[in-house]
């Protein structure tokens, strides 16, 4: 076996049974399994299915039809009562959550007075508005109520039909170019520890020296590079398994249908990889680069967290990319190393980002991150033998114009 | 005790004299407060000519639109849409072409089965999710008043069936959805200004940062020391207890000046941005928030930077600090998503309420509640009593842990082995 490839294949296996690499590995489906079950929590807490009383002074409800109920909610009991004395002895002894009553002149004025010890579940307050609307319809035919009753969707549709785009918020498939552009900038967060210690470890373990006498700087870089890009790939199989599972669990066992029949729009999945591989290769260059140069694992961890932040650059100026998704900001962010990748996925799902800004911006990944390459395999170089002392950009940038001169020169 | 002040005074010396803590400390407040000085003083040379251009109304005019009614449901036109401004078209192509020819802005399609599925499609050439020029609402109307046959005050009264008064009978009413527009206070209440709403948010946020960043602190000094063999030189003159009581307090005051600096900071650029910023004029912030806030801060300092410490005496090297962390930081994380989540909505609701009085969660809990106001003071001492109490347990439970023998070991870091540690005293 190449030596390349045993350096790949060692460093992948020391490091992928590591537990803060299992840790890592799960953390982000565990992260969006608790944000999602802790807004579920929130949400059924704002609910209450106690019955909700009412007093009826304008004569609307004296043979009411029931609301129309959510087949995934409990319906609400609504009680009548004749005074508000009744139905204020049953709120303070808990038997209602809250009643409503119904002002003699409703029928002019639409005035209902709500009275509570404690706000009424939202589930109880949205049913009620039904109960009042399906009362008012009650010589409408059943399917006009229904419609009446329900209102509309609208779906917005661009004039040459590319998009469309539901009120109710964006389908899973049209997310899904965000959700792999974060998830590849997650990854390189993840991967940011290891690409930043990649050779800093065999520094301050004194072992570079010994491994110097059997390898190449290039068989031990390449070596490197492959056993994180390994385990990079893993993360993202095994997010992208665990977010199917999701799906496949959320749309045919809980039955929401948001998550049924989710189409994919795969030229805008191609367009986001096709960004996302230069953009890794960018960062995890510039990121190998840095470790070179310092001195202390320590200081290469907290390098990390600033290409997560030029990555995220986007997130915070999401409302002017939505509002005008080809604007002139969002083109340049589109093109811009690091900010590239958030924005085309932002923008893919309002607008079509238009072939040349994608081709534009494939192209610039691609440029810096060759560039990047060259900067890291310079600067490994240089500090692979230097210990205590930090490596400068400014040498290892000097070093490069000194060697090239010497070329140029002989 | 000289020797627990000589460890206190070298690393809070040590701390703030590094440059890039003196620059994100009190650097960045600084920079904060020039900005909004300089951009309140611009602002106050320019005002007459904002009074001006703010004098002038807006009126939204609806623009001229299209149609395509493939269920044969529209007759009549509501009156409040002038009868112009909603053209029939025979089918996609006319509309299409209408569009092009910028006849209208935008058409509607109304499919043969939206009686059943209740669905139309809204045509426009520059609409976005978030864009407020869409008017959607005219094709809602026309539809509804054209479902009953054409009964506008049916419709009317379909459109808006309650206008409701709400009575709050609670003795001491919170924040709830019903609760009318307030703007004294930061909190969802105030409906008009996104930057008041977001402000108990933003204090969440504010006190996770402090917390996590003072309490990493502690984790990486002591592992630091572990990991150089400092650790062991330190062991022959100074005890375990003493080292662990310098490094809390000294490190602690350093992770304090932070806070007050950010929290004045954000105290001055309310008072004198308020104008920058279009912060309504009867908004204050008590000072009482700034006290409590050093309280909590303090409190929680002195919780999770000695579960912290604990841990970084039973790390072997500091590859592992990220592990550790993630196992000592997880109640203060779920504190964090809770107050996140509940400070628009529901800040005084039955988990942010309990949440803010268990010592892990309370630092970053009860400091969103705090912001927004209505917080009873008998949860506000309770919370602070308990979590004065589990500081005493853990500051004691962690002494224990710094011992010579756990200092200067090699044993792997785990949750089970920190726990025992710290619950029982067992290594």
């Amino acid at each position: 076996m190449s030596k390349l490839w045993l350096v790949a294949l060692d460093d992948f296996q020391r490091n992928v049974f590591k537990k803060s690499f299992i840790l890592a590995l799960l953390s982000v489906p565990l992260f969006i399994g608790f944000t999602v079950g802790l807004g579920a929590i929130m949400s059924s807490l704002k609910k209450n299915n106690a019955p909700v009383g009412y007093i009826d002074h304008a004569g609307l409800l004296a043979d009411p039809l029931p609301a129309h109920v959510n087949p995934s909610e409990k319906p609400i009991e609504f009680l009548p009562f004749q005074t508000e004395g009744e139905a204020r002895q049953a709120l303070e002894s808990k038997d209602i959550q809250a009643y409503y009553v119904l002002a003699p002149d409703y029928y002019e004025t639409s005035k209902i007075e709500l009275v509570y010890l404690k706000e009424p579940g939202t589930n109880a307050t949205r049913q009620f508005y039904n109960f009042i609307q399906i009362n008012l319809l009650r010589d409408q035919p059943p399917e006009i109520a229904k419609r009446a009753t329900a209102g509309s969707n609208v779906t917005l549709r661009s004039p040459d039909g590319s998009l469309e785009f539901p009120t109710g918020g964006p389908t899973i498939g049209q997310i899904i170019p965000i959700i792999l552009s974060v998830a590849f900038v997650f990854l390189l967060m993840m991967s940011s520890g290891s690409l930043m210690s990649g050779v800093v470890e065999e520094k301050q373990n004194r072992t570079m020296e010994v491994l110097m006498t059997s390898l190449s700087p290039t068989q031990l870089i390449g070596g490197k590079v492959l056993s994180i890009v390994g385990m990079s790939l893993l993360q993202l199989v095994t997010w992208i398994l665990v977010g199917l599972l999701a799906v496949a669990i959320a749309g045919n066992v809980l039955g929401i249908e948001w998550f049924q029949n989710p189409s994919m729009e795969w030229g805008t999945v191609l367009i986001v990889l096709a960004i996302a591989v230069p953009s890794f290769v960018l960062s995890s260059a510039l990121m190998f680069a840095l470790g070179s140069t310092v001195a202390e694992a320590q200081e290469a961890q907290s390098v990390g967290a600033l290409f997560f932040m030029l990555h995220i650059i986007p997130i915070y100026m999401i409302v002017a990319l939505v509002e005008a998704p080809n604007g002139i900001l969002s083109v340049v962010l589109s093109l811009l190393p690091f900010t590239s990748l958030i924005t085309v996925g932002f923008r893919s799902i309002f607008s079509v980002v238009p072939l040349w800004q994608v081709a534009g911006s494939v192209a610039i990944q691609t440029l810096c991150a060759l560039g990047a390459l060259w900067l890291a395999s310079r600067a490994f170089r240089l500090g692979m033998l230097r210990y205590g002392q930090r490596l400068r950009f400014s040498e290892i940038l000097g070093k490069a114009k000194a060697v090239s001169t010497k070329v140029s020169l002989s | 005790m000289s020797k627990t002040l000589h460890v206190l005074r070298y690393e809070l010396i040590t701390t703030l004299s590094r440059r890039s803590f003196l620059l994100v400390s009190f650097g960045i407040p600084l920079l904060i407060i020039l900005i909004f000085f300089v951009i309140s003083i611009m602002k106050s040379d320019t005002s007459s000519t904002i009074d001006v251009s703010s004098n002038t109304t807006q009126t939204i005019e609806l623009e001229i639109e299209g149609y395509v009614d493939q269920a044969g449901l529209i007759r009549v036109i509501p009156e409040q849409i002038p009868s112009d401004h909603l053209l029939p078209y025979l089918d996609e192509e006319h509309a299409y072409r209408a569009l092009e020819t910028g006849e209208i802005a935008a058409f509607y399609i109304i499919p043969e089965n939206y009686v059943e599925t209740g669905e139309f499609i809204y045509v426009h050439p520059t609409l976005t999710p978030s864009s407020s020029d869409g008017q959607d609402w005219v094709m809602r109307r026309t539809l509804l008043v054209n479902l009953l046959d054409g009964d506008a005050m049916l419709a009317d009264k379909l459109w808006n069936p309650m206008d409701l008064k709400v009575t709050n009978l609670a003795p001491m009413p919170q924040y709830d959805r019903y609760a009318e527009e307030d703007c004294s206070t930061p909190g969802p209440a105030c409906e008009s200004n996104a930057l008041v709403q977001y402000i108990p948010f933003i204090m969440a946020v504010l006190f996770y940062m402090f917390i996590t960043m003072g309490s990493s602190l502690l984790i990486r000094n002591v592992s630091s020391e572990k990991e150089n063999m400092v650790m062991e030189i330190l062991m022959l003159s100074v005890h375990p207890r003493q080292m662990l009581t310098g490094k809390l307090v000294g490190l602690g005051i350093a992770s304090l000046l932070p806070t007050i600096a950010y929290l004045g900071a954000g105290y001055i650029v309310l008072r004198l941005g308020g104008g920058v910023l279009n912060l309504p004029s009867e908004l204050t912030i008590p000072p009482s928030l700034l006290v409590w806030g050093i309280v909590f801060f303090v409190l929680g300092y002195a919780v999770y930077a000695s579960l912290m410490a604990g841990a970084g005496a039973l790390l072997p090297n500091m590859k592992e600090i990220t592990q550790a962390t993630w196992v000592v930081m997880i109640p203060l994380f779920v504190g964090y998503m809770v107050a996140l989540m509940a400070s628009g909505e529901a800040p005084h609701g039955a988990l942010p309420t309990a949440l803010s009085l268990f010592p892990l969660t309370a630092p970053i809990v009860m400091i969103m509640r705090l912001t927004i106001g209505g917080v009873p003071l008998w949860q506000i001492l309770l919370a602070v009593g308990l979590m004065m109490l589990t500081a005493v347990f853990v500051v004691r439970a962690v002494a224990r842990m710094f011992r010579a023998q756990v200092l200067l070991s090699g044993q792997p870091f785990s949750a089970r082995r920190y726990t025992r540690a710290l619950l029982f005293g067992r290594m």
